[in-house]
């Protein structure tokens, strides 16, 4: 099965490989994110 | 060695041995399930990639929700989905889904065993040091279980027995002991966080470049895990017996020698292992000292590091000799000097 995004045409194998990298990618930006904020609280 | 036997026998040890056990099993049915997917896949390297990721990653996400709700028993949330997993693997051979679910389970075991043995350890690093060990020996036995014949069901009843385990060590939870303090105050805990974090993905690389040409056997391959094993456990006993920053900073130079002469020599090689494992405890030490109300996060933040170090390897690795040996001894001299800055002196 093939998906249309942005006028490229994907297969479901690379389309979920990309839902994976954006999904890990997230967890990490918002790990470090509450790590900064948690500092920032804990360290006034 | 008088001090070695009072640190094991430390208040609340048990519940790093009864996380040793959760976590040996947890890494059992990982790699027994992963060996055997990964011996039938055209995607060799896609399982263990995909794997690392959402094992290691999303533990940032879960520590700090346990953090925040202390009370989900994210141990038996773990159970629960590796037996799912398994389940089904083994009635629908549904090799991705079963792949999501075990590597999620695993992360969910990992911050309960943080969490619990961090939060009852009293300030000190055997009890986390003693449930991170017991991974290196699962890792091991489940390649080795996925090497014989025996039904995947056995993995399923094993996954099953570290519920009464998990319930046991359950009735340390709700003491808050979180005494960590082991880093220099004058250092910015932003950055004490980002030089942990660095020293965590640098050794994750550096692990894959040890070079191991000894290595032919099963046995030797045994060896090289129980080792690793041994030396992650060390790694928080004798911290806590001689003082973190001596031991973070010996151990850290005195691999060097043992790893770069012992590419043809076991005893010397593994003598290196057990040494570069050492600071796994001490890294997450680190951590907890600057984020000592969110050890879950902590921990996180350790596993974030191992995926970020290992990544690479599956897109390139150093072919050179001279360079990967040349990388670990610069590597390491940087790494053993950034944890003798970060680390308060007085601990000893």
């Amino acid at each position: 099965m093939k998906f249309m995004f942005n006028k490229v045409y994907y297969s479901s194998h690379e389309l979920l490989f990309y839902i994976y990298l954006i999904v890990i990618i997230s967890i990490i930006v918002f790990s470090l994110y509450m790590t900064y904020k948690e500092i920032k609280n804990e360290h006034k | 060695m008088n001090r070695i036997k009072s640190v094991l026998k430390e208040k609340n040890i048990a519940c790093g041995y009864l996380y040793f056990y959760i976590h040996f099993i947890t890494e059992i049915a990982c790699f027994y399930f992963l060996t055997i997917v990964s011996n039938g896949s055209n995607f060799v390297w896609l399982v263990p990639f995909i794997y690392d990721g959402l094992a290691f990653v999303p533990q940032g996400l879960i520590g700090y929700i346990n953090d925040k709700y202390p009370k989900i028993n994210m141990g038996i949330i773990g159970t629960v989905l590796l037996c799912i997993s398994m389940i089904i693997y083994i009635l629908f051979k549904s090799v991705y889904l079963s792949l999501i679910i075990i590597a999620i389970g695993n992360a969910f075991i990992h911050i309960c065993g943080a969490e619990n043995t961090i939060r009852n350890s009293n300030g000190k690093l055997s009890h986390p040091a003693i449930f991170v060990g017991g991974g290196s020996f699962g890792v091991i036995s489940g390649k080795l279980l996925a090497s014989t014949t025996i039904t995947p069901w056995i993995i399923v009843i094993l996954i099953l027995t570290m519920i009464p385990f998990i319930l046991l060590a359950d009735t340390y939870k709700g003491k808050d002991n979180l005494k960590f303090n082991y880093v220099n105050k004058k250092i910015n805990p932003l950055l004490v966080v980002f030089l942990a974090v660095m020293i965590v993905i640098v050794r994750g690389y550096m692990g894959y470049g040890i070079p191991t040409s000894w290595n032919k056997t099963v046995a030797q391959t045994v060896y090289l895990f129980v080792i690793m094993g041994i030396g992650k456990c060390l790694g928080g006993i004798l911290s806590d017996a001689y003082g973190i920053r001596k031991v973070g900073i010996i151990s850290t130079l005195l691999a060097i020698p043992f790893l770069c002469l012992g590419d043809n020599y076991m005893v010397i090689s593994l003598i290196g292992v057990m040494m570069f494992s050492m600071t796994m405890s001490i890294t997450l030490a680190i951590l907890v000292s600057v984020l000592k109300k969110k050890p879950g996060l902590a921990f996180g933040l350790t596993t974030i590091g191992l995926f970020l170090g290992t990544a690479p390897i599956f897109f390139f690795k150093i072919t050179s000799q001279v360079l990967n040996i040349s990388m670990l001894i610069i590597l390491s001299v940087l790494c053993s000097y950034v944890l003798g800055l970060m680390l308060k002196k007085g601990n000893d």
